[in-house]
Parts: structure tokens; sequence; C-alpha cells
């Protein structure tokens, strides 16, 4: 019997040759979607690529609540870098 | 490389089946009414003589029939989501001259309600052609080009980071991705130097996900590279 439902641990354990190598690695298909947009607004022209850049740029504000106050809330910024090597 | 290959057009399309979940709701309400009167809703689903959504109209109104039976007179019928949603456009007889074409990314709308006569989609099993008529599908589409032919001689290229494109049974085209770029735009040498970036990620890769990662950035910058002609 499983230990646990999660989703996320039930696609890991299934046969791996049936999965994509980033489902095996652990991505969802959100994150691989997102990773692949990443790689075409990098190889972009220039007036486009400028205009790409407000794109990448991620904020989130993550709060947990329990008992009806909530937890100490987790910021995830991405900021894409200044220069692109 | 891909494959070509152009769906023919089929005879009937395949109609779209509504939700079970509204009847299997409906059955479960029924079934508390049934001690009032002799409802039964067990007609297996999907006889190949009705259609779903007629079974669907059936069951809702046995249903309100048992609910009128045991309803306190000002009280009115329940609704149910199918009086909330759209009809289904018809299946036409005909497939139409043309393809109505919906091509969304978050940031834009490159087509809305266009007529085009045909769209090629990089599908994950080979490239796909999408006619007028074409059965209706559910298609995952790889990193590659979104070809749209407006008529003999106008063809539009986009190149798509991946996403799913959907035919529907009147031969409406949603195309839905994250990046959809027309090939201009994209630059020949940061794609060549995005390449041998990512090879040299893979070969100094730690672990599976930046493994993955590198994969990803060769597989996407590969299908630009085609994209562009090399």
């Amino acid at each position: 019997a499983r230990r646990t439902n999660d989703l996320a641990s039930v696609t890991m354990s299934a046969a791996a040759n049936s999965a994509a190598y980033w489902r095996i690695a652990g991505m969802s298909y959100l994150k691989y979607s997102n990773m692949c947009a990443e790689v075409v607004r990098g190889c972009l022209k220039e007036p486009w690529l400028t205009k790409a850049k407000p794109r990448e740029a991620v904020y989130m504000k993550h709060t947990k609540w329990a008992d009806g106050k909530p937890g100490t809330p987790v910021i995830t910024e991405v900021i894409p870098p200044e220069t692109k090597a | 490389s891909s494959s070509h290959c152009l769906h023919a057009r089929p005879r009937a399309p395949v109609r779209v089946v509504p939700s079970v979940f509204v009847t299997m709701a409906l059955r479960h309400t029924v079934a508390r009414f049934a001690a009032f009167g002799s409802v039964s809703v067990t007609r297996a689903f999907g006889t190949s003589a009705m259609r779903a959504s007629d079974l669907q109209k059936e069951s809702i109104a046995s249903f309100m029939t048992a609910f009128e039976s045991v309803k306190p007179s000002t009280m009115d019928n329940p609704s149910t989501p199918s009086d909330f949603l759209k009809p289904l456009p018809p299946v036409p007889a005909q497939p139409p001259a043309k393809l109505t074409l919906n091509f969304f990314v978050p940031h834009n709308v490159e087509f809305s309600g266009v007529e085009v006569e045909q769209v090629q989609v990089p599908a994950f099993t080979g490239d796909m052609g999408v006619l007028p008529g074409h059965v209706p599908t559910v298609v995952q589409m790889r990193p590659g080009v979104v070809s749209v032919t407006h008529s003999d001689k106008e063809v539009q290229k986009f190149f798509v980071s991946s996403g799913f494109a959907f035919v529907h049974a009147d031969s409406t085209t949603d195309i839905c991705a994250v990046e959809a770029v027309p090939v201009e735009q994209l630059d020949p040498e940061a794609v060549k130097k995005g390449l041998a970036d990512y090879t040299a990620k893979l070969v100094n890769a730690k672990d599976d996900y930046e493994k993955a990662s590198a994969q990803i950035g060769i597989e996407v910058c590969g299908a630009m590279n085609a994209a562009l002609g090399n």
C-alpha cells in the first residue's frame, strides 16, 4: 500500500520510462512550459527582447493561515538578470 | 526532423460528451426522491441510439418530475448547470469553408476568431495539419513552428515555446502557448550561442533537475535553429 497519495510521489514512483525527462527530474508541466518560454524570450532580437523583460519578472507572496491567523509570508521574487551574457 | 501527417477529412465529427458530473449529481438527488415515485435513471450512459445531450435532458426532466411531486407549491425548480451554459455550437453537416482560429498567449492575442484556410501545428507526435472538418483533437505541442495559411500566398509562421492546440467539432481551432513569436523576431546568433551554452550546462549538470533544465534549453534552441533554417 502506498504511504502517501501525494500526486508528486505517485508520478515519481510510476514507471520512469513512460514519463518525459522533465517529469522524471521532478518538474511539473507548468515549470517545463515556463522554462521553454524563458529560453525563447532570451533569443529574441532587440526591440522585442527588451519588451519581453517584464514578462520574466515573477513576484509571489505565499502566506499559510492557521486558526484564523496568518503565518509568516514567504515572498518569491525572480528578477531577470540585468545583462544577458 | 518531423514527419508530415495531414489528417484526412473525417466522415462524421465526434461530438464532445458534456459533463458526466451533472448527470451523476442529479442521479444522486433523484435517488433520494425515488421513494416518492417510481423514477429510474439507471439507463446505461452512452447508448449509441441517443446522443449524450438527450440523455442529459431526459435525466433532468425526470428529476424535475420527481422534484415537483414533493416540493412545496411556492418553491421554484432548481437550476441546473446546463441552464447557464452557452449551448454548444451545432456541428455543421458539411465542414465549413474555413477554420476559425483563436491563437492566444498570456500577454497577447495573436488571432481572435480569424478565418484561415489551414493551420500546421507542431505536435509531440509530429507536425499536424488542421483543415476545416478536422476530427476534434487536443494536441500537446512541442517547441516548434505554428504555420497559419491565410490563403495560398499568405503564410504566417510563429515559433511556439510549447502549449496546446484544441480543434473543436465546428472547426474552431484554439492554440494556446506561453510564448509565440514570429520567426523573424528570433536572433540566429543568440540561438547558436544558447545551444552551445546549454550543451555545456548539460555536461556540468550536478543533478537530475539541472540536467533536465539543460535538456530543455537544448531542445528549444534546437527547434529554433531548425525554424530559422539551419
